[in-house]
C-alpha cells in the first residue's frame, strides 16, 4: 500500500481522531435537527476549539459535524414537517406524510439508511478521484489557476442567486474586502488607513461569522412569538431500522440521488438544497410509482437524502485538490486549515499526502459514525427538539463572539464580525446572496496573486490567459455559466409575467361572467 | 418597501462607494516588480471598475422595473425586536474591553433571553450567569483560550 495511504489511515483511525469523528457526528445531527440552526452555525460555534487541537483531530470533528448534519436535517423535516437544514427541505415532502401515516420510524430509518449509501458512494468518488486530479491541477500555472478560481466565482454567481447582477455585486463586494490589508504580492498596505489591525487584512472565518450567524439570530426572532413553545414528537415511531425489503425498494433511488449529488457537490455554488430537488425530481421520473411521489414514498425520502450527504464528498473534491470551496460549509473548512498552516489545494497532496488521506479517511468514519449514533441515538437525540430558543439563540450569540475573539485574540475582529453582521442583514434587506461575498473572501487573494503573477510573466500581456487551453477551457466555462444565468433569469422572468397574465385574464372572465 | 426601491438606493449607495474606493486605490503607491506589470492598485481599479458597471446596470434594471409597475415608495420598517438585539449586541461588544467577558455576557445573555420570549425571572438569572461561566470556564481551562476578563482575572 501506498505509504501515503497507509499513513493517512493510521492517522484517522486514532483514538482521539476516531472520538473526534463521533463527537462530531453527534453534534452535527443535533444542530442539522433543530430548526433555525444550520451546519454552517454549528461549525461556527466549534471553530474555536480547533484551534488548540491538532489539524487531524480538527478536521475529524468538523467533517462529523458536517456529514451529520446533512442527516439530522431529515428528522425534523419528518417528524416535525420543518426541515433542519435547507438540504432537507426535498425529504420532507415524502417524509412527513409518513410519520402522519404513522410510518416515521420507517422514514427515518430510510433516511438515515440511504444518507449512508450516498455519503459511501461520495467517498469512494473522494478517494479515487481527488488525488488525481490533484495531480492534474500541479500542471496548471498562474493563467490556469487565475481562470480556475475566476470560473469557481462566476459559478457560484450563476448557482446561488436568481439575479445574477446581485451574485457578481456580492463576489465583488467580497473581492474589495479582500484587497484591505497588505497586498499579497508586493506586501504594500491597502486602505489601512494607518490602523494596525487593518494591516493583517479582515479575516474571513470572521466574517463568516457575522455574515452567516447575526442575520440567522434575527431570523429565529422574528419568527419566535412570545410564548410559542418549540413543538416535539410526541407520538413513539416504532423501529429505525428498516427491512431488508424496504431497502431492496429504494436502491435505485438512493443510487440516482448519491451520484447526482457528488457531481452536483463538485460544483462550486449547487449545494445540497439544489442536490435533493434535482435527484428527487430524477428519482419520481424513473420510478415505476411516481403517483406515489409526494404522498408517502420511501424512494421519495430517499433520493433527496442520499443526495445530500453524497454532496458532502462531493464538495471536498474541488475543496482539498484545487483550493476552492464547494459550499459555506467547506470554505469554513479551509478556514480551519488554513490556521493549522495547511492550504487545502494540489500541493497539499505534493507536500502533506498523508494528512490529505487523512482527511479523506475521517470522511468515511464519520460516514460510519453517523449511521451508527443516528439508528441507536435518534429517540433521545429528537427529545432535544424542545430546547428552548431563549436558552439556544443566546448561547449561539456568545459562542460567536468567542469564535471570533479566540481566532487571533483581538476585540478588533469581534467589532469586524458585528459589522459583518450589519452587512449581511443589509443584504438579507435586498435579497443579495452571501455566499458569493464569502466565497470571494477565501478565493480572493489566491485570483489576485494569479492574476498579477500572470502578467508580470508575460510582460503585461492578456493574451497568456488566452493562449493557454486550460485557461481559455475554463474562461469559456465562465462565460457559458453567465449566459445560462441571464438566460435562465430571462425564463424565470418570462413565466412569471405569464402566469400573472393567465390569472388576471381568469379573474376578468370571471368579472364578466357574473357581471353578465 | 417594494424591491425596486431597495435595488435602487443600493445601487446608488454601491455607485458612492466605488467612488470612494476610486478615490483610495488613486492614493496608493505606484510601484511594480517590472515594467508594464501590474502594481498593487492593479486589481483595485479592476474591482472598482466592475463594482460601478454592476452598480449602474441594477440602477437602469430597477429604474426600468419601476417605470413599468408604478409602485410608489413605502416605508422602512425595522422591528423594534431587532433593533434591540442590534442595540444590546453593540452595547456587548463595547463592554467586553472594560466589563470583561463574564460581565458583559450575563447582560448581554439576559437581554437575549427576554427578547426571544423566556418571562421566568429565575430561569434568566440563572442561565444569564451559568451559561457564560461555563463558556469562560470551558474555553479557559479546556481549550487554553483567554477570553477578556476585565475586573476579574481569571
Amino acid at each position: 500500500m501506498n505509504p501515503d495511504i497507509a499513513q493517512g489511515l493510521m492517522q484517522s483511525v486514532m483514538p482521539s481522531s476516531l472520538m473526534a469523528t463521533a463527537i462530531g457526528a453527534l453534534f452535527g445531527l443535533i444542530v442539522g435537527m433543530i430548526p433555525g440552526m444550520t451546519i454552517s452555525t454549528g461549525i461556527i460555534i466549534l471553530l474555536p476549539m480547533t484551534f488548540v487541537l491538532d489539524p487531524n483531530v480538527s478536521i475529524a470533528l468538523l467533517l462529523g459535524l458536517y456529514v451529520a448534519g446533512m442527516t439530522g436535517g431529515s428528522f425534523s423535516a419528518i417528524l416535525l414537517n420543518i426541515p433542519g437544514t435547507p438540504s432537507a427541505s426535498a425529504t420532507l415532502i415524502d417524509g412527513h406524510p409518513l410519520a402522519q401515516k404513522g410510518e416515521a420510524g420507517r422514514a427515518l430509518g430510510i433516511s438515515i439508511c440511504s444518507g449512508f449509501f450516498g455519503g459511501m458512494i461520495s467517498f469512494a468518488c473522494l478517494y479515487f478521484i481527488a488525488p488525481s486530479l490533484a495531480d492534474v491541477a500541479l500542471q496548471f500555472r498562474a493563467a490556469d489557476l487565475f481562470s480556475l478560481v475566476f470560473f469557481g466565482l462566476t459559478i457560484i454567481c450563476s448557482f446561488a442567486s436568481k439575479s445574477l447582477i446581485k451574485g457578481l455585486l456580492s463576489a465583488a463586494l467580497g473581492l474589495a474586502i479582500v484587497t484591505v490589508g497588505m497586498d499579497p504580492v508586493m506586501g504594500t498596505a491597502r486602505f489601512t488607513f494607518g490602523d494596525a489591525d487593518l494591516l493583517s487584512g479582515i479575516h474571513f472565518l470572521t466574517a463568516l461569522i457575522g455574515l452567516f450567524a447575526i442575520p440567522q439570530l434575527i431570523d429565529n426572532l422574528k419568527g419566535y412569538i412570545v410564548g410559542e413553545t418549540a413543538d416535539s414528537p410526541t407520538s413513539g415511531f416504532g423501529s429505525v431500522l428498516p427491512s431488508l425489503n424496504d431497502l431492496f425498494g429504494v436502491r435505485y433511488s438512493a443510487l440516482i440521488g448519491s451520484l447526482t449529488g457528488t457531481f452536483l457537490g463538485i460544483l462550486p455554488g449547487a449545494g445540497g438544497p439544489i442536490a435533493a430537488f434535482i435527484s428527487y425530481d430524477y428519482a419520481k421520473k424513473l420510478s415505476k410509482t411516481p403517483e406515489a411521489f409526494g404522498t408517502g414514498s420511501l424512494e421519495g425520502v430517499a433520493a433527496p437524502e442520499s443526495a445530500n450527504n453524497a454532496v458532502a464528498g462531493g464538495a471536498l473534491i474541488p475543496m482539498m485538490t484545487l483550493g476552492i470551496p464547494g459550499d459555506p460549509v467547506t470554505a469554513i473548512l479551509i478556514g480551519a486549515l488554513l490556521v493549522h498552516g495547511l492550504a487545502p489545494g494540489p500541493l497539499l497532496f505534493l507536500e502533506h499526502a498523508d494528512f490529505a488521506y487523512g482527511v479523506i479517511f475521517s470522511y468515511f468514519w464519520a460516514n460510519i459514525f453517523n449511521l451508527i449514533i443516528a439508528l441507536i441515538g435518534i429517540r433521545f437525540l429528537v427529545k432535544l427538539l424542545a430546547t428552548p430558543r431563549a436558552l439556544l439563540m443566546p448561547s449561539i450569540a456568545v459562542l460567536c463572539v468567542i469564535g471570533s475573539y479566540a481566532l487571533r485574540n483581538s476585540l478588533f475582529d469581534v467589532y469586524v464580525m458585528f459589522f459583518f453582521g450589519l452587512i449581511g442583514l443589509a443584504m438579507s434587506w435586498l435579497k443579495m446572496p452571501v455566499v458569493p461575498m464569502l466565497l470571494a473572501l477565501v478565493l480572493g487573494p489566491q485570483l489576485e496573486e494569479h492574476l498579477r503573477v500572470a502578467l508580470t510573466a508575460s510582460h503585461g500581456s492578456v493574451s497568456v490567459f488566452f493562449t493557454s487551453p486550460i485557461s481559455l477551457l475554463f474562461l469559456a466555462l465562465s462565460l457559458v455559466s453567465v449566459v445560462w444565468s441571464v438566460w435562465m433569469e430571462r425564463r424565470t422572468r418570462t413565466s412569471v409575467l405569464s402566469a400573472a397574465l393567465a390569472q388576471d385574464n381568469a379573474k376578468a372572465q370571471e368579472l364578466l361572467a357574473k357581471g353578465g | 418597501m417594494p424591491m425596486a426601491f431597495r435595488n435602487i438606493a443600493a445601487a446608488l449607495g454601491l455607485i458612492v462607494f466605488s467612488v470612494w474606493y476610486a478615490y483610495l486605490t488613486s492614493g496608493l503607491p505606484d510601484r511594480s516588480i517590472m515594467p508594464n506589470t501590474p502594481g498593487p492598485s492593479f486589481f483595485p481599479w479592476v474591482i472598482v471598475t466592475i463594482i460601478f458597471c454592476l452598480s449602474l446596470a441594477l440602477l437602469i434594471k430597477s429604474t426600468i422595473e419601476l417605470r413599468h409597475t408604478g409602485v410608489r415608495v413605502g416605508a422602512i420598517a425595522l422591528p423594534t425586536r431587532t433593533l434591540l438585539m442590534l442595540g444590546s449586541f453593540l452595547v456587548y461588544v463595547a463592554l467586553l474591553p472594560h466589563a470583561g467577558f463574564i460581565i458583559a455576557s450575563a447582560g448581554f445573555f439576559s437581554v437575549q433571553m427576554l427578547l426571544y420570549g423566556s418571562r421566568s425571572p429565575a430561569l434568566v438569572a440563572v442561565a444569564s450567569i451559568a451559561i457564560p461561566v461555563t463558556l469562560f470556564l470551558i474555553f479557559r481551562y479546556a481549550f487554553q483560550i483567554i477570553l477578556p476578563h476585565g475586573l476579574f482575572a481569571l
